[in-house]
Order: C-alpha cells, then sequence, then structure tokens
C-alpha cells in the first residue's frame, strides 16, 4: 500500500501484510500549513542542540574553559551540566504549549 | 567479600524479599487483563499519562544509570556525570522529534510506526531484528547490575542475581505483558527517585569531615581475588597545598580525624569539593612472570576542582591528552547518547500505552521532569560515595549500595532492592519489546500472515521465556564490565539503526521501504561490526592489547549513524517510483 511500496525489485517479499497499519498513517499526512505551524517545535529543538552542542565544544576545544570558577565558587562544567538538564525540563514545559506535531 | 551473616543482613534479605514478592503477586493479580494483544503488549492503551511518565523513567533509569554512573562518579568524578547529561538530551530528541508521531502511527511495535506507511515485510523484518539486538545489547548491563547487586545484599555469588532477575522478569512479563511491566517501572521510577533524594539529604546533611593537616598513613590492603583492595578513603579540605590523610579504623572504613564540616546545602557540598584535596582510589594492574595479571587499589590525592572536570577516567582521558582520535570519540559518544534515546525500542513502546497524542506528550515532560532530577541527584550519590568511607575499589558498580549502608543497614537494605528492583524493571520492558518483535514482527514476515490475537500473546510469552534466558547467560558472560561503559554502546547501536529510518519515515515523503530497510541494515550492522573491532572492545572484552584494534575509535555513532543515513537517501532515490506519463 502507498505509492513508495510497489517497486519491482523487491516484489516478491515486500507485498502488503494486511495487519500493517498503513491506512492510518496516510490519512494522517502532515500538509504545508502544518509543517510551519511545527516552526516552534524545531526552534526549541535547535536551542537544545545550540546549548548540548556548545558543552560538547567547549569541552573538545577548549576544556580548560571548563574550569572556571563561574557560581559561587563551582567550575563552568557543573554549572553548564546542570543547565543543559535544567533547560531540558524548561523546554519540555514550553512543548506543552505548542499545537499538535504534525 | 562484603557480605556476612550478621543479623543485620537478614534486613537485606527480609526487605528484598517482600519486594520480590510483592511485584509477583502484582504480575499475577493483572495477569487477567493480558489475554488479548491489545493488553499483552499496550496495556490497551489505557495508562494515565502521570503513571506512563513515572513509568518512562522506571523503564529508562536502569541499572546503567543508577549503579554505572554512580559508580563512575564516584571513582572519577565529572566523567561519570557527562553520561547523566547525554542520557537526559536524549529525551529533547524524544519529545519534540518522535514522540507524537510514533503514538499516531504506531500499534504495538517499533516496526509498526516504522512502516506504517509502507506496509512492507523487509522493514518489519529489519527493524524486528534491529529491536532484538539493541535490546540484547541494553539487557547485558542491567544483569551484569543484577549480578553485582546480590553479592553485598544477600552474599550470594553473582550468578545467583543474575538468575534470579532472569525468572522473575520471566514471570512479569509472561503473566501480564504491558499491564505488569507498566506497575512495577511506575512503582520501581517513584521508589527509585524517592530513595534517591532521601540518599542525597543524607549525604548533605553529613558534610565532609575534615582536618587541617597531618602526615598520610598508608591503609591495610585485602585480597579480594585477584584485586588487592584497600578500604575506603577520606576527603580533606585544609590550607591551600594541604596534603591529604586520613586514618583508618579497624572496621576497615577510613574515617577522617578531626572537624567536619557540619550539613551543607546542594551549593556549598559543591563548592567544598572544589577547594579539596581528595583521595580517589585508582587501580594499578602489572603482570607477573607468569603472566598472571595482580592489580592493586592505591589512593591518589587529585584536587576537588579537577575531580569535577571531564577528562579523569581512561574512557575520556583523551579530552586533556591532546589525542584528535580521542576527541572525536568523545564527540562520538556523546553524539549517540543524545539521539539513542528516541532510537531506543523498550521506550517507543512505551508511547502506545497512552489513549492519545496529548497524553504521549504529557507522559514525556512528566518523564523528562522525574529523570532530570534523578540525574542532578546521581552527582552528588556519586560524591557522596567517593567521599563516603565505603567504596569498593574492586567493584564499581556497587559505589551506590555502599553509600546507602554507611548510613546505616536499613538504608542499605531499601537502596539496595530498590536497585535490584530497578534492573526488574528495565529488564521487563527490553524482554517485552524483543518479544513482541519475535511475536509480531518477526513470525509476521517468517509466515506471511498475522497470527490470531491468542496466538501473538502466545507466541510473545515462548519468545520473553527465550529472552529471559538469553539475558542470564550474556550477564554471566559480561559479568566485569562497567554498566555504564555497556550501555554506551546500546545507543550507538540503537541510534546507529533506528533513528535514520525513523526520521526518514516520518518527514521525507520520497523515502521507500527500500530505503528504510537499507537505512537500518547499513546502519546496524556498520555499528555493530565497529563496536566489536574497537579499542575498548579488544581490551574489555577480548582481553587484548587496545593497539591491536581495527577501528581508529570506539564509540561508532559519528561514522554510522550518517553512513545508514546516507545509504538509506541513496537507496530511496534510487528506488523511487516513476510517475506516469498523462
Amino acid at each position: 500500500m502507498g505509492r513508495a511500496g510497489t517497486s519491482p525489485g523487491f516484489a516478491p517479499i515486500l507485498r502488503t501484510v494486511p495487519d500493517q497499519p498503513a491506512a492510518r498513517s496516510l490519512t494522517s499526512t502532515p500538509n504545508r500549513h502544518q509543517h510551519r505551524r511545527d516552526w516552534k517545535r524545531w526552534a526549541l529543538l535547535a536551542v537544545y542542540v545550540c546549548a548540548y552542542g556548545g558543552f560538547i565544544g567547549v569541552a573538545v576545544a577548549a576544556p580548560a574553559l571548563l574550569a572556571t570558577a563561574v557560581i559561587g565558587g563551582i567550575n563552568l562544567a557543573v554549572v553548564w551540566g546542570f543547565a543543559l538538564i535544567v533547560l531540558a525540563f524548561v523546554i519540555a514545559l514550553a512543548a506543552l504549549r505548542l499545537p499538535e506535531q504534525a | 567479600m562484603l557480605a556476612n551473616n550478621t543479623p543485620t543482613d537478614w534486613v537485606s534479605v527480609g526487605v528484598f524479599g517482600a519486594f520480590t514478592v510483592a511485584v509477583l503477586v502484582l504480575s499475577s493479580l493483572l495477569g487477567r487483563r493480558a489475554s488479548s494483544a491489545k493488553g499483552y503488549f499496550a496495556a490497551h492503551g489505557q495508562i494515565g499519562w502521570f503513571v506512563n511518565g513515572i513509568a518512562f523513567a522506571g523503564d529508562y533509569l536502569s541499572a546503567a544509570s543508577f549503579l554505572g554512573i554512580c559508580g563512575l562518579i564516584a571513582f572519577w568524578g565529572y566523567d561519570g556525570f557527562l553520561y547523566s547529561i547525554g542520557y537526559l538530551a536524549g529525551w529533547i530528541v524524544a519529545l519534540l522529534v518522535v514522540a507524537e508521531p510514533i503514538r499516531r502511527l504506531g500499534k504495538y511495535t517499533f516496526a509498526d510506526a516504522l512502516n506504517a506507511r509502507f506496509g512492507s515485510r523487509l522493514v518489519t523484518l529489519a527493524a524486528a531484528v534491529s529491536t532484538l539486538l539493541v535490546s540484547l545489547f541494553y539487557l547485558i548491563p542491567q544483569m551484569v547490575g543484577a549480578g553485582a547487586l546480590i553479592k553485598p545484599l544477600l552474599g550470594l555469588p553473582s550468578w545467583v542475581g543474575v538468575g534470579l532477575v532472569g525468572v522473575v522478569v520471566t514471570v512479569i512479563v509472561t503473566t501480564a505483558g504491558m499491564v505488569s511491566t507498566t506497575w512495577v517501572q511506575f512503582i520501581k521510577g517513584g521508589l527509585l527517585l524517592s530513595l534517591c533524594a532521601i540518599l542525597a539529604a543524607l549525604i548533605l546533611g553529613r558534610g565532609f569531615e575534615v582536618r587541617a593537616s597531618g602526615p598520610a598513613r598508608e591503609a591495610p590492603a585485602r585480597n579480594v581475588g585477584s584485586v588487592v583492595a584497600l578500604p575506603a578513603w577520606a576527603i580533606m579540605e585544609g590550607p591551600p597545598g594541604a596534603a591529604a590523610s586520613f586514618a583508618v579504623d579497624p572496621d576497615g572504613l577510613v574515617r577522617t580525624e578531626g572537624a567536619r564540616t557540619g550539613p551543607l546545602g546542594p551549593i556549598d557540598f559543591l563548592r567544598v569539593f572544589s577547594a579539596s584535596d581528595i583521595a580517589a582510589w585508582r587501580t594499578i594492574s602489572a603482570k607477573d612472570e607468569t603472566g598472571a595479571v595482580h592489580s592493586m587499589a592505591t589512593p591518589e590525592t587529585i584536587h576537588g576542582d579537577v575531580l569535577l572536570q571531564p577528562g579523569n577516567s581512561p574512557a575520556f582521558r583523551g579530552l586533556r591528552s591532546g589525542s584528535v582520535m580521542d576527541r572525536v570519540d568523545f564527540v562520538s559518544l556523546m553524539l549517540a547518547l543524545f539521539l539513542g534515546t528516541a532510537s531506543l525500542p523498550h521506550i517507543l513502546i512505551r508511547y502506545y500505552t497512552v489513549s492519545d497524542v496529548r497524553s504521549a506528550r504529557l507522559s514525556t515532560v512528566v518523564g523528562i521532569g522525574a529523570i532530570g532530577s534523578f540525574y542532578i541527584l546521581t552527582l552528588y550519590l556519586g560524591l557522596g560515595a567517593m567521599t563516603g568511607g565505603a567504596l569498593d575499589t574492586s567493584d564499581s558498580n556497587m559505589s551506590a549500595p555502599l553509600l546507602a549502608r554507611s548510613f546505616g543497614s536499613v538504608l542499605f537494605a531499601l537502596i539496595s532492592s530498590v536497585a535490584f528492583f530497578t534492573v526488574l524493571g528495565t529488564v521487563s520492558g527490553l524482554v517485552l519489546a524483543g518479544s513482541g518483535a519475535v511475536a509480531r514482527d518477526l513470525v509476521i514476515t517468517v509466515l506471511g500472515r498475522t497470527p490470531d490475537d491468542h496466538a501473538q500473546v502466545r507466541i510473545a510469552r515462548i519468545a520473553a521465556l527465550a529472552l529471559g534466558t538469553c539475558a542470564m547467560i550474556l550477564g554471566l558472560l559480561f559479568k566485569d564490565l562497567n554498566a555504564s561503559f555497556l550501555v554506551g554502546w546500546a545507543f550507538n547501536i540503537a541510534a546507529s539503526a533506528n533513528l535514520p529510518a525513523l526520521l526518514m519515515a516520518l518527514f521525507w515523503k520520497r523515502a521507500t521501504k527500500e530505503g528504510i530497510a537499507t537505512a537500518i541494515i547499513v546502519g546496524l550492522s556498520s555499528s555493530l561490526v565497529w563496536v566489536l573491532l574497537s579499542k575498548d572492545a579488544f581490551e574489555k572484552v577480548y582481553g587484548l592489547p587496545g593497539a591491536d584494534a581495527w577501528m581508529p575509535f570506539s564509540q561508532p555513532a559519528l561514522v554510522t549513524i550518517p553512513l545508514g543515513a546516507v545509504a538509506g537517501i541513496l537507496v530511496s532515490l534510487a528506488t523511487r517510483p516513476r510517475t506516469q506519463p498523462v
């Protein structure tokens, strides 16, 4: 079932199994408007990727920076690590306000 | 070695027995709700979002998270916390990218969602094989953790712990499938979080025992098999440059002689640790003239601030060495942790247990809150174990339970039993995911038709029995490896095999069934081969020199995730259907 499921090369083994829930997937194919609506979701993901990637980048490229004391004598490595965990929860709460994903 | 037949051990036996009986009774009571396929595989889709969220935590916070991370932090400091950061970060991908489509498209297994657009037997087969292999790799560290726990808890050899988990899990999964597994994971998640919070509060309440200065006294060694394990250590805070010093009590624990900090707040605890000299334990190994390897644990004074930076453990030492390959290895591991969570079949099938997409999202948020809280606690538990005078230098996995023992036998019994419960919850989820892959995906592929409801449940129960047996055998074979280290491999394989295929299936309209199957096969096989030929495998599994390894670094995700994705894209483009001319 579906336009992608008809390649002749795999035809003998790839015949559709009736139990597969393919019909449900086709009814929920997202349209362009829904994809546009999802930009906030991708923006939240980008924020976290930057924070997480930045941490990895500093650990690899300038590990001495992580030794810098930033808050109350605690170094940047610990503060950044805690911040990543807290940020994940903040983003999760923000995601509750997003529209349903396309 | 660590446990003996003292009266206090009976507290452990009693608590452990009560936990085990409670789990078995719960499973038998819930058994009748799981006679249909929907009940067995997805708990009828009627689990509430809050229960499912805590069950996510119960499913995810495995032996690797509790025993492995605490052990790594207790021995190497911040390096263990890197796993905490990576494991939690992966949930953002799960929440924002896969949670809602998976709930909408899937039914019982990972293959259901992946194959929703295609209805292809090849995709089903590839997803089933991937589910089984990832689950087996993930099972190994859980069973290793079970074996490690049974020694101090009941004074029994590790094979008894492995066997006990195998038997109890098989009973849980075969009797009531996802229904009992969910409730076991919910109770375990709640208990684990609560007890770890209590333990962290006790650590902060105890603070550090300190002395200003004084000469170090050597601790007496004791033989533990081939490892000469020394008793634990002490933390000192004194004037800058003061040498660490400690004294040994007759009971083998090390305690400082002198002033204590008293109770500390969470920030002060880290500040005092950062400013202190720490006697961390290191193991030195050498071969004798017969070729036998002997190891000795010995204290090494390291400044606390250094221990709170990455790069102390052998796995991450490359961050300070300047070796390019070691840094690539680190990036690859962190990538695998970030992308692996959303690719773990036993996590993904939990989305089928809630009624709708909104509940899937809410339960993920609850899960992130619970799991994030736990991972913050791991830093305090690990540092508390490092400074608690209760390390077993021959077994890093035992750091958290032995830390609890330093606060009394009742807390030790509770923590160890919950840790054992932790293994049960995660292994149940893994066995359920694996048995679903066999009963629905493999059987459908092989037979070419779907068995009826009852037959699916019957086949799944037989598969659960087989997987439980496999788990026991693997747990015994790999019993000497650190749990968290092994889970790193499982994340690499899951992310490489499943994520490119999942993203293509969910978000790329041009993806074809051949492309999806190719992405899985290429990602799975390349990551598996890479891991088995890596330096870590040579040194820690085969006992061969790491220099002989074939791969330039140990964590494959950085190469094998893109490899699977590129293969899937190319094959999709090559096999896309031609539009008919009008």
